[in-house]
């Protein structure tokens, strides 16, 4: 399906990519929050991603998956937002501690209270392990896809998912625990 | 390729297929203003490359033309000095002053009528 738009983008069919922005403006918005933590600015970020893949559109080899070409799209613009905000903003990720988490009080929980807790709990984690996570999980992609997508190697997205799994327990836990204080 | 079994389950089901939606409704409709002006500029802008590489093709060999010319001209008359190649230097400025100026001098006869 992709292969097709893509062709009829480039026979001149601006309104085709009409195609594109449904098909993939949720996910990449998933992932330029993971990164950049704010909406209004992932919302430039995706904005930004979907402008540059439709000017190099013609430099897409088929071969690929799209979804992976614009996902690194995506990503490379996210960081770049991500760089220069952060010489405004001091990036402090405290280190979490490896404690127990109640995983039944999760899974107790309604589907949208999951995904309100999961989304808070990836804003408190760093953008790399973040994207990582979300990356690897979202998609489904394998750690391989995950290194096409960041341009890290597979030892660095390996250590990275080890680091964020661990992390997130710790931040759930911390988002558990103020809740049942509150 | 065969995705990776993810070892933390509670991870793998928290994560998984749960997608932030864009929570702009009007995101595609302000996306697709922009790729239409995109698309637009694009177009103009291999328009002015095949323009400009036409004039330059067109200015070369209307240099050669006039070099040539010059040194005909030169050699006939045997004259000295560059007298000879002014008519067409003179030409060519014209010509170039005339191509940059183009619009607005077109404006300027339109508001004289």
């Amino acid at each position: 399906m992709d292969a097709l738009y893509i062709r009829k983008v480039l026979d001149g069919d601006s309104e085709a990519f009409r195609y594109f922005l449904k098909e993939y403006k949720h996910m990449a918005f998933t992932i330029a929050l993971a990164v950049v933590k704010d909406e209004f600015t992932a919302e430039e970020v995706v904005q930004n991603a979907f402008l540059k893949a439709f000017r190099n559109l013609d430099k897409f080899h088929q071969q690929a998956k799209f979804s992976t070409w614009f996902y690194r799209i995506v990503t490379n613009e996210a960081l770049m937002m991500h760089k220069k905000q952060k010489r405004d903003i001091v990036d402090l990720i405290p280190e979490y501690e490896e404690e127990l988490l109640d995983e039944s009080a999760i899974l107790t929980m309604q589907q949208e209270e999951q995904q309100h807790l999961v989304n808070e709990a990836l804003k408190q984690l760093s953008s790399k392990e973040a994207l990582a996570l979300r990356l690897f999980y979202l998609e489904e992609e394998s750690v391989k896809s995950v290194g096409e997508i960041t341009g890290w190697t597979t030892a660095d997205v390996k250590t990275t998912m080890h680091r964020a799994r661990k992390n997130l327990q710790g931040v759930l836990n911390q988002l558990l625990n103020r809740s049942l204080k509150v | 390729m065969k995705p990776q079994q993810p070892t933390n389950d509670l991870t793998s089901h928290l994560l998984k297929s749960k997608v932030v939606e864009m929570p702009f409704s009007d995101f595609e409709d302000r996306m697709m203003q922009r790729i239409v002006q995109q698309a637009e500029v694009s177009k103009q802008a291999h328009k002015d490359i095949k323009m400009s590489t036409l004039c330059f093709t067109i200015g070369c060999c209307l240099g050669i033309v006039a070099t040539a010319w010059g040194y005909a001209y030169q050699w006939r008359t045997s004259s000295s000095g560059d007298t000879p190649l002014f008519v067409p230097v003179v030409l060519v400025g014209i010509l170039a002053l005339l191509h940059y100026r183009w619009p607005e001098l077109k404006r300027r006869l339109g508001q004289a009528k």
